[in-house]
């Protein structure tokens, strides 16, 4: 590819920072990949306007706006992706479970309150409503943009609790434990239905993770995570690839 | 000197000149013994839309409404409310029917398994509970999934019927569709919210007083089996018929079923200890009324009249006199919701402390 790269987002981008910076140390020759935290505080706010009619606020639209007349870049957006760790991380106290529309996901926990898909899709879409208007914020700043799908979650709950943060400990994952497995991969996978349903409003572009990140069940595999829900330099460098190849 | 009757001697609510003429809408019809609501009794409650009144106003003023279906916490309350969440003690929709009311107890201890359980929905490969079949808007994902819901469902409905003290039932209609091959009730006609109407396998059923009777007999006995101390209240819905099958006029129709339902009432309270009858419809469809407490479609009751009902209910069976009171609802938080929502924007800015990029 003979674009430069630029991703827009939160803490995903966390990732693709230390695989760019790992590039650019290695290769300084290489076309650069680029980021926009858009949280960062001499962007706030971040956004202006309610709903639909909300649009990043000056400093961030001009700072993307910046990179792209300097630079012409593929711009790619990590926004967003926390909602279903927020969710589907901390196992509930009254747990709860769903089965997969569509695809052989895993089946229901028996001990779990069951859910219509529909009704956590609601429970979903209420905690991305500032992702959505994020996305139609890059989209009126950038034009044209690749979604990058959220990391998987991990398949190992030992691993889990090791990495997970102190705001986690802080929600009592000691003792109320780790969300199952089957149900942190299945929030995982409506919550990417969802940001694809949101990028086809859009027509933004959706970009599957890296398949090589994965397992075969769709976890993300260790050496690509950085923390409990986050990838690490290895998985940003997965997704710079992805998107040089798309 | 006159001859001594019957009649010479009654109570003022006897006589039709001192307990109506002149009285305005606002009639209080209740008279005779009534059953007594404490604060601590789990009143649960069943019926036509009417009695989604009851449990509105019953919450809202204070006393032990018993929902042993309530929505996730993480639900977003519209999204809740869609579902059927909160109408009634558990997420069972209107039931019109004595027969279903039945039948809905038989389901729940697995005395009775319908062969027509499942129905397609109007969108392709969604599927549809028969026996509620607007509970889930655009129907279920799939088979596993309806029949996942609907075992949760009717062990909560369990728990109802064994935890209650109280159980409100506003009989609804007369009219309704069942199954040829086994009887089983739908709360809808096939075809109207899900399924496809065939002549061959779905009749129609216009039930009498005797079958009322009998049905809601067979109620209180399986009732009492699994909770002796329940107590019923029943009511009628004063709400018109939408539409009637029945060949006649449906004003006609209307004044047919509801007769019946209210006989059945009657007979029902007559012949059981514990089991009351609370003249609500006399309320609002009651010549004194004149129509006043309906809406203009003549068939929805406004807020007036529910309130009016609401507040004759309490004055007999809680001692509280005026307007119902209100208790606002406590604010219903999840602490998942609450720290997730929280999370997000600290991981957001804990990345920030990553690797720093170059200008």
């Amino acid at each position: 590819m003979s674009r430069s790269i630029l991703v827009i987002g939160q803490s995903h981008i966390a990732a693709i920072r230390a695989a760019a910076k790992t590039r650019r140390e290695t290769d300084p020759d290489r076309l650069r990949t680029r980021t926009i935290h858009t949280l960062e505080p001499c962007y706030a706010p971040e956004l202006e306007g309610e709903g639909d009619a909300a649009a990043f606020a000056p400093p961030l639209a001009e700072a993307i706006r910046d990179q792209i007349a300097r630079h012409d870049p593929l711009v790619a957006s990590a926004s967003g992706g926390n909602v279903h760790n927020g969710l589907g991380l901390v196992r509930h106290p009254r747990p709860f479970d769903f089965l997969l529309s569509g695809e052989q996901g895993p089946p229901l926990d028996p001990q779990a309150e069951p859910l219509s898909e529909a009704l956590v899709r609601a429970a979903l879409e209420q905690g991305m409503e500032r992702d959505r208007r994020r996305l139609r914020a890059i989209g009126r700043s950038a034009g044209a943009f690749v979604q990058l799908e959220s990391p998987p979650p991990l398949a190992d709950d030992v691993l889990i609790a090791e990495r997970a943060d102190a705001y986690f400990h802080g929600r009592g994952i000691a003792h109320l434990g780790i969300a199952p497995r089957g149900l942190r991969y299945k929030i995982w996978r409506l919550h990417s239905r969802i940001v694809a349903d949101y990028c086809a409003e859009l027509g933004a572009r959706f970009l599957p993770v890296p398949r090589e990140t994965q397992d075969q069940d769709g976890f993300l595999l260790p050496h690509f995570a950085g923390d409990a829900t986050h990838g690490n330099r290895a998985y940003g460098e997965a997704v710079i690839r992805a998107l040089e190849a798309s | 000197m006159p001859h001594s009757h019957p009649y010479r001697d009654l109570p003022d609510q006897a006589y039709w000149r001192r307990a109506v003429m002149g009285r305005g809408a606002a009639i209080d019809p209740l008279a005779g013994d009534f059953l007594r609501l404490g604060r601590d009794d789990k009143v649960a409650t069943a019926g036509s839309c009417f009695a989604q009144h009851i449990a509105r106003h019953l919450k809202r003023s204070g006393f032990n409404f018993l929902v042993t279906e309530p929505a996730h916490p993480i639900l977003p309350a519209a999204a809740a409310e869609r579902h059927g969440y909160g109408q009634f003690s558990a997420r069972y929709g209107n039931i019109y029917t004595a027969r279903q009311l039945l039948q809905l107890f038989d389901r729940a201890y697995g005395a009775f398994a319908p062969a027509e359980d499942i129905w397609p929905a109007s969108d392709a490969g969604r599927v549809v509970d028969p026996f509620r079949p607007t509970i889930e808007p655009g129907g279920f994902a799939s088979e596993a999934e309806l029949r996942a819901d609907r075992a949760h469902h009717l062990a909560r409905v369990r728990a109802m019927f064994e935890t209650l003290d109280i159980f409100v039932f506003t009989l609804g209609l007369t009219e309704g569709w069942e199954s040829a091959v086994d009887g089983a009730v739908f709360p809808l006609c096939p075809g109207v919210s899900g399924g496809r109407f065939d002549p061959d396998r779905h009749r129609f059923h216009n039930f009498r007083t005797a079958e009322v009777t009998a049905d809601l007999t067979g109620f209180i006995a399986r009732l009492r089996g699994v909770n002796p101390a329940a107590r019923i209240i029943l009511t009628v819905s004063p709400v018109p018929l939408a539409a009637t099958a029945s060949g006649r006029h449906v004003l006609a129709a209307t004044t047919y079923s509801k007769s019946v339902l209210r006989a059945a009432a009657q007979e029902l309270a007559e012949d059981h200890e514990g089991v009351f009858y609370f003249p609500s419809y006399e309320m609002i469809m009651g010549a004194p009324a004149a129509a006043r407490f309906f809406a203009e479609d003549l068939r929805n009751v406004t807020e007036e009249g529910v309130a009016h009902v609401m507040s004759v209910f309490l004055r007999h069976a809680a001692g509280i006199e005026g307007p119902t009171p209100t208790v606002p609802p406590a604010a219903e938080r999840d602490a998942t919701i609450d720290a997730a929502r929280e999370w997000v924007e600290v991981m957001c800015d804990e990345a920030m402390l990553d690797v720093q990029e170059e200008g």
